[in-house]
């Protein structure tokens, strides 16, 4: 499929752009597009990227884009899809493919564009949805979504003595989404090019609705160097707090499989977001990220893991078998 | 009145200046106003702050438009920003730069001070905040407060050691602040010294709003126009790469958040300065150990 070699040097997002030093989000964007290429068009959704990318008269596009409102990503991407399609039928223009794309932040998928993401999936529009999740509402100053992961401390769930940031579990995105029962749903990271390249590559060939999640770290909203955001996208995964898996037909297949899941605490422990947060939530957060990776592997079909044999080893690994 | 303006990037700080600055005038028992203007504060875009100094109360709440005095936090806003936008006639700029500050004075201005803040951030604060290394170029120009109402302005606001930090670039930056006034402008002038440079400062694209006549049907831009803002200027370190080193795998190339790394026809990538913001992505991931990050000496 792809390899970095093989890979285009165009760059869709262009340099010169506002994003911030270290951008997990940009790094994230500008792999998409190159698997996505030119022969598309975007709709985005208010939010980081639109707000770096194009600052008026200039714009870091290199193909045809759309900024729409917060909350519309999904509407507008429908209405596209539907005017090309009405184009084609009254042969205004030929029969060659053109993918249309809808990216949106965390806020702009979970939150205020649900209802749009809902009745686009449910309308079966041929489209492609990209949420870029950086798990608050940065563009805005970093308050929290319902995205945003328990404990993380935000403008609006700020950590204090009593309370520790968010008080509620991360939605569920992907089971949302599966909910449509749509053709390709997957989630990615930037830490993972070439996983991500490829589901970007087969949401787009998919015809009818296809979902990516993409987790995209955000050095000042998540209180980390700008250096380390792959790693800790790399962390995130490798800890099962974001596991990496594709929902295709109603079948679920882990991207990555591990018989070693790293504790948890090494992942939050990097964040500044997560500063202050006591050893009885980390243990919850624990358990219910093993949990989860569990359900996901029943639901894969891959042996299921017995509880009983998680064993700490030093304080690097948790063994899983 | 007195009315200061504040230009930074988000990240560094040019909010606080200008609370810092009210706080201190407070203190001293004058009257002060300050607050931001409301935009995307991302680390790095550039964003405006509003202070009013006066002796009796303020009601006024408006940006402004016309300052005596403009203080810029980062050199590389000349490029995107109108910094002196509106500045009065005889008003005073305050810059921060590594470069001849001649370069930056044009005949209207009353004074121009010019620091090296970048340098000082870094070296004193490990940061390149410049807020309140500015603060003290400011008021070697302008004796607005005491240096020592704006050092008790910082402990209150910041822990020991932050505000101890702070203090000591605050009084570096008084100390190794240069001053211009136009005397010195004109006589320079004379040599034939100025001039050209004093105008090379107004180019790039101009920080300003666009009437709806102006804008293009469909609000259609040339794609890829981002490429005229050179955010290399965002930087304090820059990637160095080893040749010896590198095993040519990309990675560095395809984890840039600015595609500032440069495939070369021979296998081996090169950066690229226009861009790079110095995140450190790419050493930190080159699996062969082949990027270092260095400092940035020049500003
Ligand atoms: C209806 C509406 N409400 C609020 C806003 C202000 N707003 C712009 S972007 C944003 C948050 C974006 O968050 P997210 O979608 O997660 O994207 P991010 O910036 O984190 O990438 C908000 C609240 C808006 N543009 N429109
Ligand atoms: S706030 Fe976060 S997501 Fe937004 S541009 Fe900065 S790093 Fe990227
Ligand atoms: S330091 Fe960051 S911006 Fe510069 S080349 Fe490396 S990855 Fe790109
Ligand atoms: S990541 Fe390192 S080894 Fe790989 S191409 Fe870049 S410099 Fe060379
Ligand atoms: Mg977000």
């Amino acid at each position: 499929m792809f390899a970095v070699k093989t890979l285009t040097d165009r760059e869709y997002l262009a340099p010169g752009h506002r994003g911030c030093s270290g951008c997990g989000q940009a790094v994230a964007v500008r792999m998409v597009h190159k698997a996505l290429g030119q022969r598309i068009v975007v709709a985005c959704a208010t939010g980081c990227m639109e707000v770096i990318s194009s600052p008026f008269p200039q714009s870091s596009w290199e193909m045809p884009w759309i900024h729409v409102a917060f909350e519309n990503a999904a509407a507008v991407a429908s209405g596209i899809e539907a005017g090309l399609k009405a184009l084609r039928h009254k042969g205004k223009i030929d029969n060659r493919k053109i993918k249309v794309v809808a990216m949106a932040g965390d806020g702009g998928t979970a939150d205020i564009g649900l209802q749009a993401l809902s009745g686009a999936l449910e309308r079966g529009h041929d489209f492609l949805y990209i949420c870029y999740d950086n798990e608050a509402y940065m563009n805005t100053g970093v308050q929290r979504s319902s995205s945003t992961p328990y404990g993380a401390s935000t403008m609006t769930t700020p950590a204090g003595r009593i309370q520790k940031g968010q008080a509620t579990w991360k939605k569920n995105m992907m089971e949302i989404v599966a909910a449509h029962h749509i053709p390709y749903a997957a989630t990615a990271s930037p830490s993972y090019p070439m996983d991500l390249l490829g589901k970007v590559k087969k949401g787009a060939e998919i015809k009818g609705p296809a979902y990516l999640h993409i987790l995209s770290p955000c050095p000042p909203g998540w209180g980390i160097e700008a250096e380390d955001t792959i790693g800790l996208g790399r962390l995130a995964v490798e800890t099962g707090a974001f596991p990496l898996y594709e929902q295709e037909e109603g079948k679920i297949r882990l991207s990555l499989d591990f018989d070693k899941l790293i504790p948890l605490e090494k992942y939050l422990k990097g964040q500044g977001r997560f500063r202050g947060i006591d050893q009885e939530r980390m243990d919850y957060m624990q358990e219910r990220v093993l949990e989860m990776w569990q359900d996901l592997k029943r639901k894969a079909g891959l042996r299921e893991l017995r509880p009983s044999r998680f064993r700490k080893e030093g304080v690097k690994w948790i063994r899983t078998s | 009145m007195l009315e200061i303006r504040f230009h930074g990037r988000g990240g560094q700080g040019a909010v606080t200046s200008a609370e810092l600055l009210a706080q201190a005038a407070i203190k001293e028992g004058k009257y002060a106003r300050a607050f931001p203007s409301f935009g995307p504060e991302r680390r790095g875009a550039p964003v405006s702050a509003f202070c009013r100094l006066d002796e009796k109360p303020i009601n006024l709440r408006t940006v402004i438009k016309n300052p005596h005095v403009v203080v810029v936090l980062d050199p590389s806003l000349y490029e995107v920003v109108d910094v002196t936008g509106g500045l009065r006639e005889r008003g005073h700029l305050v810059i921060n730069t590594s470069k001849d500050p001649r370069a930056f004075f044009s005949g209207n201005l009353g004074g121009l001070a010019a620091v090296n803040a970048s340098l000082i951030a870094q070296e004193i604060l490990k940061r390149p905040i410049t807020n309140t290394v500015m603060l003290g170029a400011l008021v070697r120009m302008l004796p607005l407060v005491e240096l020592e109402s704006l050092a008790q302005a910082l402990e209150e606001r910041f822990n020991e050691k932050i505000a101890q930090k702070n203090i000591q670039a605050l009084k570096r930056s008084y100390q190794e602040t240069l001053i211009l006034t136009p005397e010195d402008h004109v006589e320079r002038e004379g040599k034939g010294e100025s001039g050209e440079a004093g105008d090379a400062r107004i180019t790039g694209e101009k920080d300003r709003d666009y009437s709806w006549k102006e804008l293009p049907p469909g609000c259609i831009v040339e794609p890829g126009s981002t490429r005229k803002n050179l955010t290399g200027d965002w930087r304090s370190r820059y990637p160095l790469l080893n040749r010896e080193r590198c095993i040519k795998c990309g990675l560095c190339w395809i984890y840039c958040p600015d595609a500032s790394l440069i495939r070369k026809g021979d296998g081996f990538y090169g950066v690229d300065l226009n861009y790079c913001k110095g995140c450190g992505i790419c050493a930190r991931e080159c699996p062969a150990g082949a990027i270092l990050m260095e400092k940035e000496l020049e500003g």
